[in-house]
């Protein structure tokens, strides 16, 4: 048995910069001379939403557990692979952190873990929502506006991941940045697109690495977004959806939403999400 | 007392077992005692562990969070403890499916995650992950004439010429509710699997006689990478060996259960009397239809 392994968590809302974050870790860790293949990043660690890798864990069918039962199997999977594994795993999630059934967090708590939260402007979010999930804006305003939000699990549990709890916008960030079980970083998206590489360098300062400036500066025009979308249009990316039409790193920009929003939908989101935007400084 | 007949096994269980085929013969000896009774935290002696589960000797413990902790003792026994907040209702898909699939194991058997249906006579498994359209591709095959075998689980015995065989799993159909009404199967609809699950245990049109059916061939379903829509392919032995040994109920946990050199004996024995089959296809129910076709057009040539 091993002395046990680490988990950081790299949490966002759906659309926030989760993967770009990825990429950066990913191009940082390689420390090549090329950028790495978007569609072979390797983090060496598992995904823990995928049925499959569940039920093999846990000779559990997920497709025959209700939402709250599903969560505990993926918190005990997951507590137990890191105690059995002694490496440091990135593992993405959209997921809202909470507790538990049983009132055990859902997403560990003590030394093992820690989590790096991506937030973006809720405005930005519901524009690259709409393109990624081939909604209309008001339809991805209502996904970010509702408690109740779920991704994921597909039509009669068909799909290859559970389903995914995200609830709306701001109780999502609150989950994340407020919470005391484990450490947390947060980084503003925005951020990270106007000085990547002060944004990035913080991120690397809080996963403990001695840093390299060379290999920031280096991950950061490795995963710069204009060589994201040249993949992407060269070969593609598994991660876009098949219904959908727009690419996955389609714009990556800051304050599009100004363009295509009309007063009445940015409303709707500043009503509802006004003082979690305040406190990240977006309005 | 209820008894059943699953894989050729005569089981008594203290509890209702909602969709499966009430054993209609009487049966002189049981073969599979299932009871309610509480179960232990922890397997005494050297154990090996999973995050649900515990293997020590003779005996396994899964633990479904919230639902029940199933002990499954010496190829004959399963003791059921379900959790307060549910019920046996909600405990009984997961004892027909991993509490049930390790006692085959404990007793040696070839046991592959696969639907079954038998066609012309003789026996096609259908082996895949959970999820992978198993039980939707039985049932649109039964749909085309064949006759319903089993669900889930299928325990190949070979006969004393070294013949493979399979049994009904006692099983109805399994259907997700978009699978059933495609199929048009609505009116054959049952309980639920679970209760407030949308997956529902389906009267079969065709069943197949009660006794071992010969095994002909395996089909081990893949998704199909687009623009493939689908494939059939026969594979070479070496291939067939090393993707049946994936095909094996609870794969992974065989090996820890120390199956690994028998089971390998198992699939050697048995791709030298079947053909096995890849297909790769599409899931989309539109296809349905055209690969229920080609498969038929495979089989049909030696089965």
């Amino acid at each position: 048995m091993s002395s046990g392994g680490r988990i950081v968590w790299l949490a966002s809302y759906p659309k926030s910069g989760n993967t770009w974050l990825r990429l950066l870790i990913a191009n940082y860790l390689a420390d090549g001379c090329a950028p790495l293949d978007i569609n072979q990043i390797d983090l060496n660690s598992p995904y823990p939403i995928v049925r499959d890798f569940l039920e093999e864990e846990s000779l559990v069918d997920s497709g025959l557990l209700h939402q709250d039962e599903t969560n505990l199997l993926r918190s005990r999977v997951t507590a137990d692979f890191v105690a059995r594994c002694d490496i440091l795993n990135y593992i993405k999630v959209h997921d809202r952190h909470g507790v538990c059934a049983d009132g055990t967090p859902f997403f560990g708590r003590g030394d093992a873990w820690s989590a790096i939260y991506v937030v973006r402007d809720p405005r930005d979010v519901a524009v690259s929502l709409a393109f990624h999930y081939n909604k209309t804006f008001d339809g991805a305003i209502t996904m970010l506006n509702n408690p109740k939000q779920f991704i994921g699990g597909g039509k009669n549990g068909h799909s290859k991941h559970v389903p995914q709890l995200i609830g709306d916008w701001s109780a999502h960030v609150a989950s994340w940045a407020d919470q005391c079980d484990f450490p947390v970083h947060i980084l503003r998206y925005e951020d990270l697109h106007t000085d990547p590489i002060a944004a990035f360098g913080a991120v690397i300062d809080f996963l403990g690495f001695e840093k390299r400036s060379e290999g920031v500066e280096r991950a950061v025009r490795f995963a710069d977004f204009s060589e994201l979308q040249r993949q992407e249009g060269q070969s593609g990316f598994f991660e876009r959806p098949a219904n959908t039409t727009a690419p996955f790193f389609r714009s990556g920009s800051v304050g599009a939403w100004v363009e295509v929003l009309t007063t009445a939908q940015s409303d709707a989101i500043t009503a509802v999400h006004r003082p979690m935007m305040e406190r990240f400084c977006y309005l | 007392m209820f008894y059943y007949r699953i894989c050729g096994l005569a089981v008594s269980s203290d509890f209702a077992i909602p969709g499966m085929m009430v054993a209609t013969e009487d049966i002189a000896q049981v073969d599979v005692r299932v009871r309610c009774g509480p179960t232990p935290a922890t397997l005494e002696g050297e154990r090996r562990t999973g995050p649900t589960w515990q293997a020590a000797g003779a005996s396994f413990l899964l633990q479904v969070p919230q639902v029940a902790c199933f002990l499954v003792a010496d190829g004959s026994d399963i003791v059921v403890d379900v959790h307060p907040s549910s019920t046996n209702a909600d405990a009984a898909p997961f004892l027909v499916g991993t509490a049930f699939g390790v006692l085959l194991h404990q007793r040696g058997h070839l046991v592959l995650h696969a639907a079954t249906v038998s066609y012309r006579g003789r026996g096609v498994a259908l082996c895949g992950v959970t999820g992978a359209g198993k039980s939707t591709l039985a049932a649109a095959l039964c749909r085309a004439g064949c006759d319903f075998v089993g669900d889930d689980v299928a325990a190949i015995r070979f006969d004393d010429s070294g013949v493979p065989t399979i049994l009904p799993d006692g099983r109805l159909h399994r259907l997700w509710a978009d699978s059933a009404e495609h199929l048009v199967l609505t009116d054959r609809l049952g309980l639920p699997v679970r209760p407030g699950i949308k997956k529902f245990h389906v009267d079969p049109t065709r069943t197949a006689a009660a006794g071992p059916t010969q095994l002909a061939a395996i089909i081990i379903l893949r998704d199909a990478v687009p623009p493939r829509q689908f494939d059939v392919t026969q594979l070479a032995l070496a291939d067939a060996a090393a993707l049946l040994r994936g095909e094996v109920y609870r794969a992974k946990l065989a090996g820890h259960l120390g199956r690994n050199a028998e089971l390998f004996r198992q699939i050697a024995g048995l791709i030298s009397r079947v053909r096995v089959l890849r297909l790769d296809r599409v899931k989309d129910f539109a296809m349905l239809d055209d690969m229920v076709a080609a498969v038929l057009a495979q089989l049909g040539e030696d089965v």
